[in-house]
């Protein structure tokens, strides 16, 4: 049975277990394969180009980096990859990263099997699958909640718990200079002081932990 | 006092001739005022060949001319002695008085060439009376703690017969200050209080910080051990279990113990990422309602293949995350209703805000349905129900009228103030004032 017509996929997960559930899961399916299994992005990439599977499974969380990084490689190699997210994250901002390099499928893990089943369907058949709960999320992104460069990495070091000084120190910038970006982003992200815009970027998958 | 002046030489003296007497007082030198000016049995009276007469007093010289500048039958009027709390101190026009005497007492007397029991005194002190005090025939004058300031004390004397004729002195002096009571002192001192405050104030905001701080990042280190550890775990058992149901040909089978332990499974892990993520506090952010409908009508477009339309959406700013979120949960659900079972040709959603009401309302010209109990609960999907019990939690009603073959219309109806956040309100309330 396996010919062309299967659909072969490499699954990107850096637990092993979740990797064996997906794995056993696909190989329950006639027309499916998971050809290849990677745990970190670099993995990912390599066993891409090994492979040059139909499909992707793409965790987002990874030892060495970011999924949608991984993404972003694979889709530079081969701009038609068909790659669908699987992962704990839910926030608008890693969606939209995510969709924004390329992903067409966007699953929160803890799905029911015929889920999954149906995602990899929709997407090889060349359809976006979103369930309502991530289009639910990225709806209510408004865009002026957008940062800039420099305002990201800000946060990124508001997150990391440094002082306005530090983080002048670190982007060379003066301190004044780092308040106004501090007040942008506040305004951005809809919040009143420092720490609740730590959450927010946290919930929103502006930053990870 | 003067102590005597011979009777033989008064007769004979040209003072005595009714012409008007001018009396000059030489005061004492080197602040020996009161000290007898000479001995008892001298004579103290001189009659000097310029036709004028000195005599002896224990105030000073004093020295008597006939014809001079006084006025007659008046008094001259002569401030003697200044004392502080019993001490004596030289009646010295500028004078300086240290801060915190308690009893200021002014003497004064006439010098007068005759009967001095018509005499009688005002005295005013310029920064603090108001008017003139009489002194009667009294010849001193009391004042007890008098506050810190430049004064001028004013004695006049007069003769009752002759009440419009009177001679005055005056002496300016100063009372000195307590350090506390300078202005500059005072500056100062408010300064300190308000850097003691600044301080204080910051101290508080910084531990403040601090603890917030240290709370965020042990909510942090929670988040993430639960999710590197409880939630990974669960996703990889589940993962597993899905795998092993698709093995199996019960896998549908809602009363099965494995299918059982599945769903279950699924649901504790969407339970503890809602954990690890409900970080957020009470104050959660607003939602841009408008937004957020013409949003969810796209997508509508979309999955029906029919138009689903916004009819009418008032602007409308600070609806409050948690009212928010149900609103837009009870319209979807309408929209899934109509579009899934009714079969319309168009959906309309419309959003009004009318005096203390918010409206919202999702029509469709479908087939319609009867409302039973029935249908809410007994083919699985707790539609309505849970509409109705997602408006009853925010305050609010939810009405349907739906007629076969004319339609349905799903009205949502919650109060104005319910609907916005506290923090609109405070900030629409701001722009009024």
């Amino acid at each position: 049975m396996r010919d062309e017509t299967c659909i072969r996929i490499l699954v990107v997960d850096d637990y092993p277990f979740t990797r064996t559930g997906i794995a056993a899961i696909l190989q329950s399916q006639p027309d499916m394969e998971a050809c290849a299994q990677a745990g970190t992005v670099s993995d990912a990439v390599r066993l891409f180009d090994e492979h040059e599977p139909d499909l992707t499974l793409m965790d987002l969380r990874l030892p060495d980096g970011h999924g949608v990084e991984a993404i972003r490689l694979i889709r530079r190699k081969k701009p038609s990859a068909k790659i669908i997210v699987l992962t704990t994250y839910e926030g608008d901002e890693d969606i939209h990263q995510a969709l924004q390099a390329g992903a067409m499928g966007y699953l929160i893990k803890g799905m029911s099997h015929d889920v999954l089943v149906k995602a990899i369907r929709r997407v090889y058949g060349g359809n976006r699958f979103l369930p309502p709960p991530v289009t639910q999320t990225l709806s209510l992104r408004s865009s002026s909640s957008e940062l800039s460069q420099r305002e990201r990495e800000v946060l990124r070091l508001m997150v990391a718990g440094k002082t306005n000084r530090e983080i002048g120190e670190k982007l060379h910038i003066k301190e004044p200079t780092v308040k106004s970006h501090i007040t942008l982003i506040l305004m951005r992200l809809g919040v009143t002081d420092r720490t609740q815009a730590v959450v927010k970027a946290l919930k929103r998958g502006l930053e990870h932990l | 006092m003067i102590s005597s002046i011979p009777e033989e030489e008064m007769d004979d003296d040209p003072l005595h001739r009714n012409r008007p007497l001018s009396v000059t007082l030489y005061r004492m030198p080197y602040e020996t005022n009161g000290v007898q000016l000479c001995g008892a049995r001298m004579s103290t009276g001189y009659l000097a060949p310029d036709d004028t007469v000195w005599f002896a007093s224990d105030h000073g010289a004093l020295h008597v001319i006939a014809g001079g500048n006084g006025v007659e039958g008046t008094p001259t009027t002569r401030i003697v002695g200044l004392s502080l709390d019993g001490a004596n101190l030289p009646v010295k026009e500028g004078i300086q008085l240290p801060a915190g005497g308690k009893r200021l007492a002014f003497s004064f007397v006439p010098l007068f060439l005759g009967p001095q029991m018509g005499i009688r005194f005002l005295y005013r002190l310029e920064g603090f009376d108001n008017s003139w005090v009489s002194a009667g025939s009294g010849h001193t004058a009391t004042y007890t703690n008098l506050p810190a300031g430049t004064y001028r004390f004013r004695v006049r004397s007069f003769d009752v017969s002759h009440p419009d004729l009177f001679t005055e002195e005056s002496f300016d002096f100063t009372k000195k200050p307590f350090v506390y009571q300078t202005w500059w002192f005072r500056l100062l001192f408010m300064t300190a209080m308000l850097g003691c405050i600044l301080l204080a104030y910051t101290l508080r905001l910084r531990s403040v910080r601090n603890r917030f701080a240290v709370v965020l990042e042990e909510r942090t280190r929670l988040a993430r051990e639960m999710h590197d550890t409880v939630i990974r775990g669960c996703i990889g058992v589940s993962m597993l279990m899905e795998a092993i149901a698709t093995q199996r040909d019960d896998a549908f089978d809602d009363n099965d113990l494995f299918n059982v332990s599945r769903e279950q499974l699924r649901s504790t892990i969407s339970e503890a990422r809602q954990a690890v993520w409900d970080l957020r506090r009470n104050d959660e952010e607003d939602i841009n309602l408008p937004h957020s409908l013409a949003a969810l009508a796209e997508q509508a477009t979309q999955a029906f293949g029919i138009p689903v339309m916004c009819e009418r959406i008032d602007p409308m700013g600070g609806i409050s995350g948690s009212a928010g979120h149900e609103l837009l949960m009870v319209t979807r659900e309408a929209i899934a209703n109509a579009g899934s079972h009714a079969n319309p040709e168009w959906i309309q959603i419309s959003a009004s805000l009318d005096g203390a009401d918010l409206t919202l309302s999702v029509i469709d010209n479908g087939i319609g349905f009867v409302q039973t109990a029935q249908t809410s609960s007994a083919d699985g999907h707790y539609g309505l129900i849970g509409m109705r019990e997602r408006m009853n939690r925010i305050g609010g009603t939810l009405t349907i009228h739906s007629k076969s073959d004319s339609g349905t219309e799903v009205v949502m109806k919650l109060r104005r103030a319910t609907a916005e956040s506290k923090y609109h309100r405070q900030r629409s309330r701001g722009k009024l004032q």
